[in-house]
């Protein structure tokens, strides 16, 4: 990772690093205004959950969920993976009874279901059906939506991603459109520069002539793509792509609000270099970083949506840590299928069930880690930035071993402004089983995010048309 | 109801029906829906897209490339990174990769074989960003590094405008890969004019080099092979001298042109086949385009993920451990050496039972003598001798251990996928997905693997059999002599192995007995041999296939049968066309529309 040393190192000492950079965040969230507009951060973790499941090791019990459903207290957490999260229990809202669209028969891979359902509701396009891990999902993720039609100028919300090595099912979570996965960016840093381009920490000389240089660029790069883009021989998917380019240039601003400081480059820094690593402690330092980002991101104004995808498709080389002795486990894959292989073969490895609640933990810790983040940014108005918006978490399967699409975990945090219910473990449909409610689900996070329908009505077009339709009442408060 | 996971193991053939016309399509979809599934295979009726054989008639006075028709494709391919980097490495002329590819954030989209589909390459906020930054780096290390800088420009004769303009046609030259016009000279020195204020620090002429590299690298015409021709000439539009040039480099090298394709290009002489004949052969033969035939099988063979593999360690003792490590640079050695040391071709992939071993895998294959563990050394893999019977165990790649482990589970083979890898890679026919609850073949009855996946997917009326009994299983069946490291056996859990199976090739079953009957059939097949010609065309091309395609693909790939093409006399046969040097009158179908 190219770090710019040089600004890192100038600022580091002092009373500086005692503060949490994002701390600082507070009074440049309030220099925004009185509120930060609703705003959804997605975190996504593969290969489903230990719930209640019968595998090698008889019936698996329930070591996700809070224990009971109705008001989350610290006793309904305590041993389940979400106990970290006691200190939010008021801010939760958890979800049981959300099912993907079973459309295995369409895609030939459980995670590839999975994955392109997660964020759209939708199945493969019919030009992919069957291809496995090459389906493409039939339409767009709801964080491009949320980006499409609230961000400023449109941009694109942030996808983001650390992973280890992957040669099987790499990134698989958002879509700009039917057939268009997205690129995430998986450095921090890169995600970083996008947020507030280049320039961050110069002093104001050095920003001046910087800025002077890229507009005299960018203003050459526009004419040329201006007459490309005007040729009548230019067909409509080259005008597209051309301008999607056109549209990404941007022209260097002195924003300082988006800047971090030194001691922010600093964390960044001892944070990112494990985005590719195949280590969970490493890839869940630079999960933290993305989330970062996603913090900054949406408390400058930059967008009100983020994705961040944890792991490849099936997470299927990293090796989170035992919580008994810090050792690397089996990689995630192995242990979701409790098997010492990425099939139905291996020999079954020990304590697996135990070792996925383990890695489950792990990621409730991270995710945790992006609630502080949001919590610890104070508004003029006194509004926590938790409260403004929605920190979605999300594994793309119910559970690991039969790969199931009913029961997909889900937690909400915040309650974006009011519209949310709080501290409720609640189910949906009455506990029973709809197949594709997880549309249902996706509208319901689009119209906390501040998606509407014709102006003022809840979001509810969102998705496969075919799946069930509306927004989840039971999660309104 | 317990549930259970659908198998995650596919190759999937990726068709995109947004860059077809609509009639294409339509039979698209007809083949793509799962209801269709197997049926081409079979009965070698797959339509425009399938694998089976089509009768074509060529007109007297046919020559190669004369009727070869272009098809609509994007006139602005976006470099893939790799493609980025090797460009800064030979436009600056550095030693090794300058790393800028860093500040690049990654494509992961797309799902084309081979990352390069030109149409699905785009340019969002956060590349663009990186392409800012890395351009800035490039233009701050000229400034930082004198020799570099003077690499790129002209002398000094004391001229300084003269000296600028000198390095913008020049340089602009081998950065947009084509001449500039003088707008564009005017344009650039403009901005050279800008250098100074921009760096300060530097020398003005420096500065000026500095900002105006920062700026080309920034452009479109660096970033995409952008392709502008619009006269029609006979039906088609000729691609510029220019054009043919990129298209030529970066097809056969992945990088820019060098000063001899730059040098043809300004005489305009790339319009000529001779030259361009002549300018492949060379390139071909170039550590270049050595890169680029390995590159190809890598993505082909899906072997990267040979470093995944994981046998079980309580099944095959220490073999197992690290196997997948030495496959895979087994697997590159050989492909390294049939294809480009000596110039064969798929035959010879298919058929030669040549392969580098170690230790560990002169253990696989059964080798006696002194191997060492960690140098691979070239054999001829020699008849087996198993329960008193010695008879030729391997041939090609797909009877050696690199395949057969890639498409095995942890502990047994897996008939299954070695059966699906060779229809959706090998002779290129569409197979459906798998239905729903599935449950392991661990389950299955039989006490053979044959027998367990018979009974599981082979029931009288089952919605398995359909794709299974006829299409899927026959080609792993005939590799049952292998577990699932490689190694060869004639038993499977106590009892005899049954390696006959009628697989069907070119639209009927063949009987087969065994992997090496499996090989021949599969090297004498009119279908294999289009398959693999239809794979490179999608890598040289850096598109999908289309069905317009398919009289080149038929004739390439007869030519590879009849003729034992090389790879590399393929890879002549497909760019030596008109369908390779020329676009399409017609614009991509949503502009018509």
């Amino acid at each position: 990772m190219k770090m710019r040393r040089r600004v890192v190192l100038k600022g580091i000492g002092g009373a500086a690093l005692a503060l949490p950079w994002l701390e600082g965040l507070a009074g440049k969230a309030a220099a925004q205004g009185a509120s930060v507009p609703p705003y959804a951060i997605f975190v996504r973790q593969g290969n489903g959950v230990k719930q209640q499941w019968n595998g090698p090791f008889g019936l698996e019990a329930d070591e996700w969920f809070p224990k009971q459903l109705g008001a989350i207290s610290a006793a309904s957490l305590q041993g389940q993976a979400l106990e970290s999260l006691t200190p939010y229990a008021s801010k939760l809202l958890v979800v049981r009874g959300t099912n993907q669209p079973n459309v295995d028969s369409q895609v030939g891979c459980g995670h590839a279901r999975g994955g392109l359902t997660c964020l759209t509701a939708q199945g493969p396009t019919s030009a992919t059906m069957g291809a496995g891990v090459n389906a493409l999902a039939n339409g767009e993720s709801l964080d491009h939506r949320i980006g499409r039609e609230l961000n400023p100028d449109g941009r694109e919300s942030l996808a983001l991603l650390a992973r280890g090595p992957s040669t099987y099912l790499d990134y698989v979570l958002t879509y700009s459109g039917p057939g268009a996965r997205r690129n995430p960016v998986t450095n921090p840093w890169t995600a970083y520069q996008t947020v507030v381009g280049e320039g961050g920490n110069l002093d104001t000389t050095a920003m001046e002539l910087l800025q002077k240089r890229r507009k005299s660029v960018n203003d050459l790069v526009r004419d040329q793509m201006t007459s490309l883009m005007s040729s009548p021989k230019l067909s409509a998917a080259d005008k597209q792509r051309l301008e999607l380019h056109f549209d990404s240039i941007r022209d260097l601003e002195d924003n300082l609000m988006c800047n971090l400081d030194d001691v922010g480059y600093a964390e960044l820094e001892g944070k990112s270099p494990g985005y590719a690593s195949d280590l969970g402690d490493e890839v869940l330092q630079a999960a933290r970083a993305h989330m970062d980002i996603a913090v900054l991101a949406v408390a400058c104004g930059y967008t009100r949506s983020a994705a961040i995808q944890i792991g490849s498709g099936n997470d299927g080389s990293t090796r989170y840590s035992n919580l008994d002795d810090n050792a690397p486990m089996e990689n995630f894959h192995y242990l979701s299928h409790r098997r010492l292989s990425h099939d139905a073969m291996g020999d079954v490895i020990p304590n697996s069930d135990l070792l996925h609640h383990y890695v489950d933990i792990h990621f409730m810790r991270a995710y945790k880690y992006l609630l502080d983040k949001l919590s610890a940014v104070e508004l003029i108005n006194g509004d926590r930035l938790l409260d403004c918006g929605v920190a979605v978490f999300l594994n793309d399967l119910g559970n690991g071993p039969a790969h199931s699409a009913r029961d997909v975990p889900i937690v909400l945090a915040g309650s974006a402004g009011g519209l949310l219910k709080q501290g409720q473990h609640v189910t949906v449909n009455n506990g029973d089983y709809l197949e594709g409610n997880h549309a249902q689900l996706l509208n319901t996070i689009g119209t906390a995010a501040g998606l509407r329908k014709n102006g003022d009505q809840y979001l509810d077009d969102f998705g496969d048309p075919a799946l069930p339709k509306g927004v989840l009442s039971e999660l309104l408060a | 109801m317990q549930e259970w996971q659908v198998n995650c193991f596919t190759y999937g053939t990726i068709v995109r029906i947004r860059s077809l016309p609509h009639w294409a399509r339509l039979l698209v979809t007809m083949v793509a829906v799962p209801s269709v599934g197997c049926v081409g295979a079979v009965d070698g009726s797959a339509g425009p897209l399938g694998g089976g054989p089509r009768d074509v008639e060529y007109p007297d006075g046919f020559e190669a490339g004369l009727l070869d028709e272009p098809v609509p494709s994007t006139r602005f391919a976006r470099l893939t990174h790799e493609q980025w980097e090797n460009t800064i490495e030979e436009l600056f002329h550095l030693d090794e990769p300058s790393g800028l590819v860093g500040e690049l954030r990654t494509d992961t989209a797309g799902g084309s074989l081979f990352a390069n589909e030109g149409s699905l390459l785009e340019v969002d906020a956060a590349l663009w960003g990186g392409y800012q930054r890395a351009a800035s780096a490039m233009a701050e290390r000229l400034l930082a590094e004198p020799a570099l800088l003077a690499s790129i420009v002209p002398p000094d004769e004391g001229d300084a405008e003269a000296r600028a303009e000198a390095f913008v046609k020049a340089f602009g030259m081998r950065a947009y890969r084509r001449e500039l016009t003088e707008d564009e000279v005017t344009t650039h020195l403009a901005i050279f004019a800008e250098g100074a204020e921009a760096f300060p620090n530097a020398d003005a002429f420096d500065a000026g080099v500095a900002i105006v590299v920062e700026a080309m690298l920034q452009s479109p015409y660096f970033l995409y092979r952008a392709e502008r021709s619009v006269d029609v000439k006979g039906g088609k539009i000729p691609l510029s001298s220019f054009e043919v040039a990129s298209r030529l480099s970066y097809a056969i090298w992945n990088s820019m042109p060098d000063d001899v394709l730059f040098s043809l290009a300004q005489s305009g002489t790339l319009s000529d086949p001779t030259t361009v004949k002549g300018q492949v052969d060379r390139m071909l033969e170039h550590d270049k385009a050595r890169a680029t035939l390995a590159y190809y099988h890598r993505m082909l063979l899906a072997s990267d993920r040979l470093l995944t593999i994981n046998p079980d360690q309580g099944t095959f003792g220490d073999v197992a451990g690290g196997l997948g490590a030495a496959l895979e640079t087994a697997n590159a050695m050989t492909i390294d050496e049939i294809v480009s040391n000596q110039s064969l071709g798929l035959k010879d992939l298919l058929l030669q039972p040549t392969t580098f071993v170690n230790a560990k895998l002169a253990s696989v294959y059964g080798l006696e003598g002194t191997f060492d563990a960690d140098t691979f050394t070239k054999v001829e893999l020699p008849p087996e001798t198993v329960n008193g019977v010695t008879t030729q165990t391997r041939a090609g790649f797909v009877t050696q251990a690199p395949f057969l482990a890639l498409n095995a589970s942890s502990k047994e083979s897996d008939p299954i996928h070695r059966g699906v890898y060779i229809i959706e890679r090998i002779t290129c026919s569409p197979t459906s997905p798998p239905p729903n609850n599935i449950p392991p073949l661990s389950d299955a009855s039989g006490t053979t693997m044959r027998q367990k996946v018979e009974n599981l997917t082979e029931g009288e009326g089952t919605v398995c059999a359909g794709c299974h009994k006829t299409t899927i299983n026959p080609f792993g069946f005939a590799l049952e002599n292998y577990d699932a490291i490689g190694q060869y056996r004639t038993e499977d859990h106590g009892e005899s192995v049954d390696t006959s199976s009628t697989p069907p090739l070119d639209g009927k079953p063949v009987a087969v007995d065994g992997p090496i009957e499996l090989s021949q059939a599969l090297a004498a097949s009119p279908q294999v041999h289009q398959c693999y010609a239809r794979h490179w065309l999608e890598y040289l091309y850096a598109r999908t296939d289309v069905p317009e395609d398919s009289p080149l693909l038929e004739r390439v790939g007869d030519h590879s049968l009849t003729d034992d093409l090389s790879v590399k006399e393929l890879i002549v046969d497909l760019v030596m066309t008109d369908a390779f040097l020329t676009r399409s009158v017609e614009e991509l179908p949503e502009a018509s529309q």
